[in-house]
């Protein structure tokens, strides 16, 4: 028999049918229409393009007093989180940290980084943390090595969080947080001191994910250091993308299983299992998701590759594989947006009415004790339209953010021809995503 | 169910032995109930006094489960409620459980061996675990449609 999801106590009900129809509808047509009537010569400048902010606001962003609030602001919750999640009670009803953890932060951080760019990076504590480590450990030119290990550290990382919330039969336990996190503190902590402080844009999984989901906010940093507002199809483009597919790939495909395991058959075929198999079956289905949704991807790259434009003079080779990782971004965000958002809104307060009395002592300290969650604030009409809008939005942007990749690096006399596997990608992954939405 | 029952008599628990007929054990807890055990949170959601047939006669859904050693041994994997409708959910069990039904935030216990009836109006819209908390095993799903 499976075991209970903890935090997942309320789920949403599936997306109408007809809904599901047009949405889909909507996804093929958008595709055509970019691919008909968009731009036929490269047109995005990534960390190039933006209007600078008044100088008053970039002067308080830049301001290391801004700086120092938020690294206070960040260990602080990790403070307090780490302390709720190791002496309060072990029980997500009582304990407000598996809250905290995976809807304040895992969820509440895209929003943060989706609104105002990449502030987690500022606010990380872990590189707070390593810096005493780093007085040890480091030593000049590891740099090298790091960029030798592309983006594996975080999909390392990323990965065993995952696994932890969507496989572990208790991963709502505080107590199993607790230790998740702790032996997460210690492994940064040691690496961010061995590598140096850049060990984190490519080690730490949460500082990577969230740093991804802020190429969206309208806010970002141009190439010359001014604080720009610009349009989330260039902030895509502001980053590496060398080795970031990976990362991405494990992104949608988890969130992708978080949907298989919704649907009846799966919970008719892990309803009779012990724990221990429902863990082993819900490793194997995450491992076989994500495999698909990489399947699929490397598929429409190798459909591509015989488009492609030779490279110029004194250009390297076009990173095929890369190419097209940014694009992902948005299709990872508008899955997660329709898998969580009606949880967030949810769950999230529990957050805070736990937070009364979080250690279970029976205080009493802002007067939330005996509240329950408020299931009213939104109703299911809506939640369905956010589930749907999300995915197609995200679809949206990109088709558009590949449509102008492919015309750099796809040859001029096949430029419609050479984008069909990667349209068809994208395509089928929101096809995938309103599907799994539509069939819980 | 009428409307006019729904709005205060909302949930009510009564462990009641199996044999009695549920219309029957409608009008005998009638008075005298136990008020529902607070949730996690609390317990914002009321406890109220006995339900009763609502005077249109509108029907009763009861859901029937057997539990053995904190496992689904009869019933359905998934049951499904209209919107405002009212629900009993029977559940026997051969071990000491504690039934809860997420969302709602309801509780029962179940005594070893005998079986727990949980009534309540199904006025919540999405998907909701119904758990046997000390098997930390998930018994039900029930779909409340919106």
């Amino acid at each position: 028999m499976i075991l209970a999801h903890g935090l997942h106590g309320r789920s949403d009900l599936p997306v109408p049918l007809w809904l599901a129809l047009y949405t889909g509808a909507a996804a093929v047509l958008v595709s055509f229409v970019v691919l008909a009537f968009l731009w036929t010569e490269p047109r995005l400048r990534g960390a190039r393009a933006g209007t600078p902010l008044p100088q008053l606001i970039q002067r308080i962003v830049n301001s290391s007093i801004t700086g120092l609030l938020l690294k206070v602001a960040g260990m602080l919750f990790l403070a307090v989180f780490l302390l709720t999640a190791w002496a309060g009670t072990d029980s997500s009803a009582t304990n407000p940290a598996s809250t905290w953890f995976y809807v304040w932060f895992w969820l509440g951080v895209v929003a943060l980084s989706l609104l105002f760019g990449p502030l987690y990076r500022v606010a990380n504590p872990l590189r707070v943390l390593a810096r005493p480590a780093a007085a040890v450990l480091y030593r000049p030119g590891r740099e090298k090595q790091l960029e030798a290990l592309k983006f594996w550290p975080a999909v390392a990382a990323l990965g065993a969080f995952l696994w932890l919330e969507l496989v572990y039969p208790a991963s709502d336990s505080p107590r199993a947080i607790a230790v998740f996190i702790t032996l997460y503190i210690v492994v940064m902590t040691i690496a961010g001191g061995y590598f140096g402080p850049r060990w984190f844009e490519r080690g730490d999984g949460f500082e990577v994910y969230f740093t991804l989901i802020a190429r969206l906010s309208p806010f970002g940093r141009r190439d010359d250091g001014q604080v720009v507002i610009r349009s989330p199809l260039d902030g895509l483009l502001a980053g590496p993308s060398r080795g970031l597919t990976p990362v991405l790939l494990l992104i949608l495909g988890s969130t992708t299983f978080d949907g298989v395991t919704r649907v009846p058959a799966w919970a008719d075929m892990t309803d009779r299992l012990t724990p221990l198999w429902t863990g082993v079956a819900g490793t194997l289905g995450l491992a076989a998701t994500i495999g698909v949704i990489a399947l699929m991807y490397v598929g429409a790259m190798w459909l591509t590759r015989p488009y492609l434009r030779r490279p110029r003079r004194d250009e390297a080779p076009i990173d095929l594989y890369g190419s097209f990782a940014h694009s992902l971004i948005p299709l990872a965000l508008g899955y997660t947006i329709a898998h969580y958002f009606s949880f967030a809104v949810f769950q999230g307060q529990a957050g805070y009415l736990l937070a009364s009395d979080p250690l279970g002592r029976g205080w009493d300290l802002f007067g939330t004790a005996g509240a329950g969650i408020d299931y009213t604030v939104l109703s299911t009409g809506l939640i369905a339209l956010v589930q749907v809008g999300a995915i197609i939005v995200g679809h949206v942007i990109a088709v558009v953010s590949a449509h102008d990749r492919a015309l750099q690096i796809i040859r001029r006399d096949y430029k419609k021809t050479g984008q069909y596997p990667a349209l068809a990608l994208m395509v089928g992954y929101t096809v995938i995503g309103i599907v799994l939405v539509s069939s819980v | 169910m009428s409307s006019s029952t729904t709005s205060t008599q909302r949930r009510s628990l009564r462990p009641a032995l199996l044999a009695v007929p549920v219309a029957f054990a409608l009008v005998l807890t009638a008075c005298g109930d136990e008020p529902a055990s607070p949730g996690p949170y609390g317990g914002a959601r009321d406890g109220a006094t006995a339900a009763e047939t609502a005077p249109g006669g509108t029907e009763v859904q009861v859901y029937s489960f057997v539990a053995e050693d904190g496992r689904r041994v009869e019933g359905d994997s998934r049951i499904t409620a209209e919107l405002g409708q009212t629900i009993v959910l029977e559940v026997t069990s051969n071990t000491h459980e504690e039934l809860h039904v997420h969302g709602y935030d309801l509780y029962a216990d179940i005594p070893e061996g005998e079986t727990a009836q949980l009534e309540f109006v199904a006025d919540l819209p999405g998907v909701f675990e119904v758990e046997l908390h000390h098997a930390h095993a998930v018994l039900t799903q029930l779909r409340v449609g919106g």
